[in-house]
């Protein structure tokens, strides 16, 4: 069975794949629903049905590869030509969904015919680790929040119940139970209702972690240097180092320059992959930080939108004591075997 | 400390001014280049940055040159980055300043 929720429309209950934007609606605004699936998806012929609404004038899917295959193979000839994203490759962090829809709908906009762009994103899904599933998850519900409401995007969010493990279907299910308010409203497209829902607190740091404080700019590069010793030793190739080594920097500068002028760098390495996070004063204050592409000519906020599209997966967290910033990347072989 | 980790030097090739900068451009070191740029400010001809002996940049550096090449425009005149190495290429890349900045001789 395979239920639709609409996330952020208050009025059409979608109970089945619908692209037409409700009935009456008097022109197209952002609509986003999650398709909730606990037996066969049916992903190809379900999303070619989407797609056959006269109201369609564009697709993008983004997805894992695989999907891209089962959505052509259901394709009658003559149907539009969906454009294929990779979210394992361009979403690999899923923080840069945000980015990914917010310049479809651009583009979108840029040669609007009055038509609706369909937009179908599993970014929660199988292949991940239970970390990255909580974050994709995050995302799924912050894309309510990114999208301006005005767009002609209608977003179908997918989750495949047949594959994805059991515990993670429920908390989807119980969270969009929570959501829901007295009347029946859907909530999540209100932001501190957002916030509340922060994933779960960060694993452990583990004990041999290396501990770098910093109280000033000039420790940035004793921060490199350290991080550089650990990629080093870790095996990762010179490019992907100096990615770490620039992580690090701009998490750490944040902690001087937001966090209270002072933070601890810290960074270790698993069986997978380096990580390095910073812990300061600071809070998280907008949800989407760092997840937006800055305009090109601002001269500053550029730090952790650079750290989101270079990591394998960003952690934020506010905690007892501020906030901690976690970028995790794999190493080769890890980052091969998971995709 | 911290500020001899970024050296400028300034020379004139025609009617260009070229700032070479060797070493690493952050958040601490970015104050050196800042005073040069202001200083710099009212050149007439093309001002010139060039990269080829930089290290390491992040978004602090990028910030100054970002703010450099905004009032330069507005004021009628260019800012154009050379000799850049393949890895300040690409951190320029990650920060979606990559057709955004005057770049000479791509490699």
């Amino acid at each position: 069975m395979a239920i639709f929720r609409p996330v952020n429309d208050t009025t059409t209950q979608q109970q089945r794949p619908d692209a037409s934007g409700g009935a009456g609606a008097p022109g197209p605004s952002f609509q986003h629903q999650l398709w909730i699936a606990d037996g066969e998806l049916g992903f190809g012929e379900a999303v070619a049905s989407m797609m056959a609404s006269p109201d369609v004038a564009a697709v993008v899917v983004v997805a894992p590869a695989a999907r891209h295959d089962e959505l052509r193979a259901a394709l009658p000839s003559g149907a539009l030509e969906p454009r294929f994203v990779d979210v394992d490759v361009a979403a690999r962090n899923p923080a840069r969904l945000i980015t990914i829809w917010l310049d479809a709908v651009a583009e979108a906009a840029a040669d609007a015919d009055g038509g609706r762009l369909l937009g179908i994103s599993e970014s929660v899904h199988s292949g991940r680790t239970t970390d990255e599933l909580a974050e994709a998850q995050q995302v799924d519900r912050l894309l309510s929040l990114a999208i301006p409401e005005a767009s002609n995007l209608l977003l179908t969010c997918v989750y495949d119940g047949a594959a994805l493990p059991a515990a993670e279907l429920e908390r989807v299910w119980d969270e969009q139970a929570a959501a829901t308010g007295a009347d029946g409203a859907p909530l999540l497209h209100d932001a501190s209702l957002l916030a509340s829902l922060e994933p779960a607190p960060l694993g452990e740091v583990p004990q041999q972690a290396r501990r770098i404080e910093i109280d000033e700019m000039a420790g940035l590069a004793e921060v490199r240097r350290a991080v550089l010793e650990e990629t080093t030793a870790a095996g990762l190739s010179d490019a992907r180092a100096d990615d770490v080594a620039l992580a690090a920097n701009e998490l750490a500068a944040n902690s001087v320059r937001h966090g209270g002028g002072r933070g601890t760098l810290l960074v270790w390495r698993t069986a997978d992959a380096v990580v390095v996070q910073s812990e300061d004063a600071g809070h998280i204050t907008d949800p989407l930080a760092g997840m937006r592409r800055p305009e090109p000519m601002r001269s500053s906020g550029r730090g952790l939108w650079m750290v989101n599209q270079i990591s394998d997966l960003v952690q934020r967290r506010n905690t007892s004591g501020g906030l901690a910033t976690r970028a995790t990347f794999l190493l080769p072989l890890a980052a091969e075997a998971s995709m | 400390m911290g500020a001899d980790r970024l050296q400028l030097a300034a020379s004139d090739e025609g009617d260009e001014r070229v700032i070479a900068l060797t070493g690493e451009l952050d958040a601490a070191t970015v104050p050196v280049l800042q005073s040069a740029l202001d200083a710099n400010q009212a050149h007439d001809g093309v001002l010139v940055l060039d990269l080829e002996g930089l290290d390491f940049v992040d978004s602090s550096g990028l910030g100054a040159i970002v703010e450099c090449h905004r009032t330069r425009t507005e004021g009628g005149g260019t800012l154009a980055l050379r000799s850049l190495s393949d890895r300040v290429a690409t951190v320029l890349r990650y920060a979606g300043l990559d057709g955004h900045l005057t770049i000479r001789g791509a490699a």
